[in-house]
């Protein structure tokens, strides 16, 4: 069971100050599943995202990714693990580029040095062209070209979400977390964005979604953790989370 | 000698604090680093100078008109200049550090090069159990700084402008909605906190003489303070305020002049190597 | 291949040009070499520090210290070379101001890159003024109140005749210097992560990059420059004490930033010509050149933010905006 595991959170908890974000939720997430975390406001799911991810530490549990222990890393650590991450609210490099920004994506980016940047040896070149080209077929992958050279900053609000999720695919990575991708987008873009990260999951990406959007959860997920008040209260597949009752009772209840 | 150096450091700690939650005050209520915190100190220096040796002013009743005076000054400040930097993007408050210097400049125009000193109504020294001896001017410009502390305490606590300075701190649209106009009140917490600052410079002025540049060393100061103290603490400044106090003190007397700022300094670094995210961390 | 290639050549030309200065205005109006001389040597040393802080700038690191960093270089070279005599190059006193510089700016920025810009700014401008009271009070090695003098210029320099001729050229060559250094680094994947480390430092994180050691980085390496500038500039100045470098100093450095523009690499190459032109006249003016710092740092922050080399840009939409409303009937 643990080998097939990309994911595994145990017993995480996470107060801030008296205020209790998450209590004991646990969960795993197998390769190439294409799994769901949903729950009212306030349940919890941010928190849990920003958990996984690094940005906070949890009180209590333990997160386990690809087999390796990454509680309390520094997200940048656990990023070059392989995990990925998209925000809620658009973010990006907003002065820079649609390229620019897919480059900040890739894994190379790590690896080129100051010397070597400044004198333009051969490697340095060699990195760059290397950055370059998996910018291009991201860019390619996501049908960004005719935007590639504009400054982020004035696309609309729709392709900025493409933009941010070309940023998170670019290093190629394990397992990608996406923090509410669909909000403030009109059906047609939805539908566009819920396609491209299909297609990416049935080559083999797992993905990891927290949504809202109860149609695109339903219809894409194999798997499916529902939270609510930082409590887990149910698990399974989409139809079984359909007919919970106390999935049922968190979403009407509020 | 203890006692001695313990109660200067007292009394320093008490200036400072004055200076120190003044400035913190309005970054709490306007999100906002007054750089130019300084001219107001030395402003008020200056005005209690001329109140006194010009014209004829007693002391107290200089203080006093102090009190009464910058409030006002304060909140031109703020209405002209300081409400129009604070949707600047990259450093509002570097436009603050023109202010700084434009009223600094004017400052040596109009008041001119000679230093100028306040004489404090009570002379004398006073004997304090533990063999402390004070010159009386310093023992009551610590009193009165405390007790001005003590009364803005009172009135962030008490009193209803208080209590609309604390709601505009923690959500100005939160304040809003209860009916505070956040506008007025930022401009109110403006004026308290150069106020302080401008009595601190008219307590200061009887201590020691003052010029056009008085503001820039208790503005450093002030600054150290803050970072001890953390921004918009105003228990965390007065806190730090007493310790740099003491630290100026007794590094002064044992370790020379100067020794009291690489001391605050190396507190501030020593603080940043233990407890790194104390100082609020990334943007 | 040509617009590449078309930067380096505009810079050379520009190189070119100002390395035949000397024997044209010699020619021209021998008695004038000397003082413009001093003007270039300021301007060119002033362009390098302008540009290391452009650099910092870019990731978001508001430096007000500086002056402190040119005061370690110079102090540097001038302890090891006319003090000590420990040294008997002073080009290798120069590297170690370098050195001493990056070594300090290493401990110091490790414990202060991650903070907030006005943190940041707070303690770069704290530590800088430490060091007067440092340097004044001992004797051993700063010289106290009265410094270091009788510092040489560095062997060579007098292959070109007089002194100011040599340290001309070698404002020159350091101008030039950490120009190229800059823009490579600004044009490089490092620039990029640079920039991008300046709008939004979490998100980079995000990105698999140790924000710290690339803050680090650039705070090390524009210090370093400094360092190197801070050397020349005091042997230059044959001597340094307390007063040479003052907090004026590092606010200059921002204020090149300021009046020319952040946006580009011009805009502090830009800025440092005009300040300095400016200081030449503002230095005989006493108080009043606080007054007009006070307002061109308030004129530059609201009304031009983008600095000078942004002008052009804002005076055509305003111009736009004018006639568009003429079109409309409203103008």
């Amino acid at each position: 069971m643990a080998d097939q595991s990309i994911l595994r959170v145990e017993n995480v908890s996470k107060h801030f100050g008296g205020l209790v974000a998450l209590s004991g939720v646990g969960f795993h997430i197998e390769k190439g599943d294409f799994f769901g975390l949903i729950g009212p406001n306030g349940a919890g799911k941010s928190v849990m995202v920003n958990v996984v991810s690094g940005l906070y530490r949890p009180s209590q549990g333990r997160v386990e990714f690809d087999g390796r222990q990454i509680t309390g890393l520094r997200p940048d650590r656990i990023i070059r693990e392989g995990l990925s991450r998209t925000f809620q609210h658009s973010t990006l490099f907003f002065d820079l580029s649609v390229r620019e920004n897919i480059m900040m994506g890739v894994r190379t980016m790590a690896s080129v040095g100051l010397a070597e940047a400044i004198l333009g040896t051969s490697s340095a070149r060699e990195k760059d062209q290397a950055i370059e080209e998996r910018a291009q077929e991201v860019i390619d992958l996501l049908g960004l070209e005719q935007q590639a050279g504009e400054l982020a900053a004035n696309l609309p609000y729709g392709l900025q979400k493409v933009v941010a999720i070309g940023m998170a695919i670019a290093p190629k990575p394990k397992l990608l977390i996406l923090d509410e991708p669909l909000t403030g987008l009109v059906a047609a873009e939805v539908d566009q964005v819920m396609g491209h990260i299909a297609s990416l999951n049935r080559q083999g990406m797992t993905i990891f979604i927290i949504e809202h959007n109860m149609r695109a959860v339903m219809n894409f997920c194999s798997r499916i953790v529902v939270l609510s008040f930082g409590n887990k209260i149910a698990e399974g597949a989409p139809g079984e989370i359909q007919r919970d009752r106390e999935v049922i009772k968190s979403y009407l209840g509020e | 000698m203890f006692m001695q150096m313990a109660v200067t450091g007292l009394v320093l700690g008490s200036i400072y604090m004055l200076v120190a939650s003044g400035l913190t005050l309005i970054y709490g209520i306007m999100h906002q680093v007054n750089m130019a915190h300084g001219v107001f100190f030395m402003l008020g220096a200056m005005a209690t100078y001329y109140a006194t040796e010009v014209l004829g002013l007693p002391y107290f009743a200089a203080l006093f008109a102090v009190v009464l005076v910058f409030p006002i000054i304060g909140a031109a400040f703020e209405r002209g200049i300081f409400r129009n930097i604070r949707h600047i993007w990259l450093a509002g408050y570097m436009a603050t550090v023109g202010v700084w210097m434009l009223m600094e400049g004017l400052g040596w125009q109009v008041f001119g090069t000679e230093q100028k000193a306040v004489s404090f109504p009570i002379t004398g020294l006073i004997k304090l159990p533990g063999g402390a001896v004070l010159p009386a001017n310093k023992l009551w410009v610590g009193l009165i700084a405390i007790a001005i502390m003590a009364g803005v305490y009172l009135l962030v606590g008490r009193t209803s402008l208080g209590r609309q300075l604390r709601a505009v701190e923690q959500s100005p649209r939160a304040a809003e909605l209860m009916g505070i106009n956040a506008d007025r009140a930022m401009a109110k917490g403006f004026a308290l906190g150069v106020t302080l600052a401008a009595l601190a410079g008219g307590l200061v002025s009887t201590l020691y003489s003052v010029d056009p540049s008085c503001g820039s060393t208790p503005m450093l100061k002030a600054f150290i303070i803050i970072i001890l103290g953390g921004l918009g603490n105003v228990t965390g400044s007065v806190i730090a305020a007493y310790i740099l106090g003491f630290i100026d003190s007794f590094g002064g007397s044992l370790l020379g002049y100067h020794a009291g700022h690489f001391m605050g300094f190396g507190l501030v670094i020593l603080i940043l190597i233990f407890k790194p995210s104390g100082i609020m961390g990334d943007e | 291949m040509n617009s590449k290639m078309a930067p380096y050549l505009k810079a050379l030309a520009v190189m070119v040009a100002l390395a035949l200065l000397p024997p044209l205005v010699k020619f021209i109006a021998p008695d004038k070499w000397e003082l413009t001389a001093h003007i270039c040597i300021k301007i060119l040393l002033n362009v390098g520090f302008g540009l290391c802080l452009w650099m910092m700038l870019q990731a978001g690191e508001l430096s007000l210290g500086q002056g402190g960093f040119i005061t370690i270089g110079g102090y540097t070279t001038g302890i090891l070379v006319a003090k000590y005599n420990l040294i008997s190059v002073v080009w290798l006193g120069y590297l170690a101001g370098a050195l001493a510089a990056a070594a300090i700016a290493l401990l110091l920025g490790y414990l202060i890159v991650h903070l907030k810009r006005i943190f940041f700014l707070l303690v770069t401008w704290s530590f800088a003024e430490m060091l007067h009271p440092v340097v004044t009070s001992f004797e051993h090695p700063f010289g106290g109140s009265m410094g270091i003098i009788n510092i040489p210029p560095p062997e060579g320099l007098t292959i070109f005749g007089e002194t100011w001729t040599g340290y001309y050229y070698l404002a020159l060559v350091y101008g030039f210097a950490v120009l190229w250094i800059v823009w490579r680094i600004a044009g490089s994947k490092v620039g990029l992560i640079t920039k991008s480390i300046g709008q939004n430092d979490t998100l980079v994180t995000f990105c698999g990059l140790y924000v710290r050691k690339y803050k680090v980085m650039i705070f090390v390496l524009g210090c370093f420059i400094t360092g190197i500038g801070g050397g020349i500039m005091t042997s230059y100045l044959t001597a340094i004490s307390p007063e040479t470098f003052t907090f004026f100093t590092s606010l200059d450095i921002i204020m090149f930033n300021l009046i020319g523009g952040m946006g580009t690499i011009t805009g502090p190459i830009v800025g440092a010509v005009i300040l300095s032109g400016l200081n030449e006249y503002l230095f005989a003016a006493g108080y009043w050149r606080m007054v007009v710092y006070g307002l061109i740092i308030i004129f530059f922050i609201t009304l031009l933010p983008g600095g000078m080399i942004s002008l052009p840009a804002v005076l055509r939409k305003r111009f736009a905006r004018k006639t568009k409303k003429q079109e409309v009937g409203l103008g």
